[in-house]
């Protein structure tokens, strides 16, 4: 069927990092651009060059992939074919595959856990979902992907991932990852 | 079957601290899943310095009961 003349829609999805002192004290992070993203994916390098690669800000801001089960999460949203919402944010220390991270966080304060979800609004009335997950470390890791999944604990589907420049958090550091998804 | 939870009741995520409690805004059941709680959830917006109203959606097993203060 032809369906390239009809009503479009698109979802895009960004994430939002920061890091945070035990004394509440912003981190600066990398926040990277696409010429980062191009290295990282040919040569799987990380290279923090300020200006070439990114800069470094209280606040990073990145957009995501969108997997293919994502679509298919999101369908199955829709019509109500899926008893199962999209409700939890993980981190890792390695790279995103499509359908998981490639070395997901369990222990140390990262474990996956249930993220607050609420309906926001960025062009048209609530038009995007907001997950929140503010994680408190007990160990040290280089922190360099994130996914949002259907299941609080482990395995489930991923909606959406990204990988991003290497975040260094120590014992008792805060991590609050903000990933939003927009219907367009 | 009868949830274990009632509306209106304090409860956690199994790995969150007492202090991320919400309480139980209503519940489903399916087959395959069980009893599905949604419960209220708020998180502080750390850079714009507000607070974010949302929900935790979360199975049986995956919550604790927290005694109000």
């Amino acid at each position: 069927m032809d369906i390239k003349n009809q009503s479009v829609a698109k979802m895009i999805g960004w994430t939002e990092i920061a890091l945070f002192d035990k004394n509440g004290k912003a981190k600066k992070l990398f926040h990277v651009n696409k010429v980062w993203a191009f290295f990282k994916k040919k040569l799987n390098v990380d290279l923090k060059i300020p200006f070439l690669f990114g800069n470094w800000s209280t606040r990073a801001l990145k957009f995501n992939t969108i997997t293919s089960v994502g679509k298919q999460i999101a369908a199955q949203q829709t019509g109500g074919t899926t008893t199962a919402p999209v409700t939890a944010i993980a981190i890792g220390i390695g790279t995103p595959s499509a359908t998981a991270l490639g070395s997901e966080i369990v222990s140390g304060g990262g474990s996956r856990g249930a993220a607050t979800v609420s309906n926001q609004t960025t062009t048209t009335t609530g038009d995007t979902e907001r997950w929140i997950k503010t994680f408190t470390f007990t160990t040290g890791f280089a922190i360099t992907e994130e996914g949002l999944f259907d299941n609080n604990t482990s395995g489930g589907n991923m909606l959406a991932s990204q990988s991003f420049s290497a975040v260094n958090v120590v014992n008792t550091d805060t991590l609050q990852i903000t990933h939003n998804v927009k219907f367009a | 079957m009868k949830p274990k939870f009632e509306i209106g009741q304090k409860v956690k995520f199994v790995n969150d601290s007492d202090d991320e409690a919400g309480k139980v805004l209503g519940f489903s059941y399916t087959a395959d899943r069980g009893f599905v709680y949604q419960i209220s959830s708020k998180e502080v917006d750390l850079g714009k310095k507000e607070v974010i109203n949302g929900i935790k959606s979360c199975s049986e097993k995956e919550l604790v009961a927290v005694k109000s203060k």
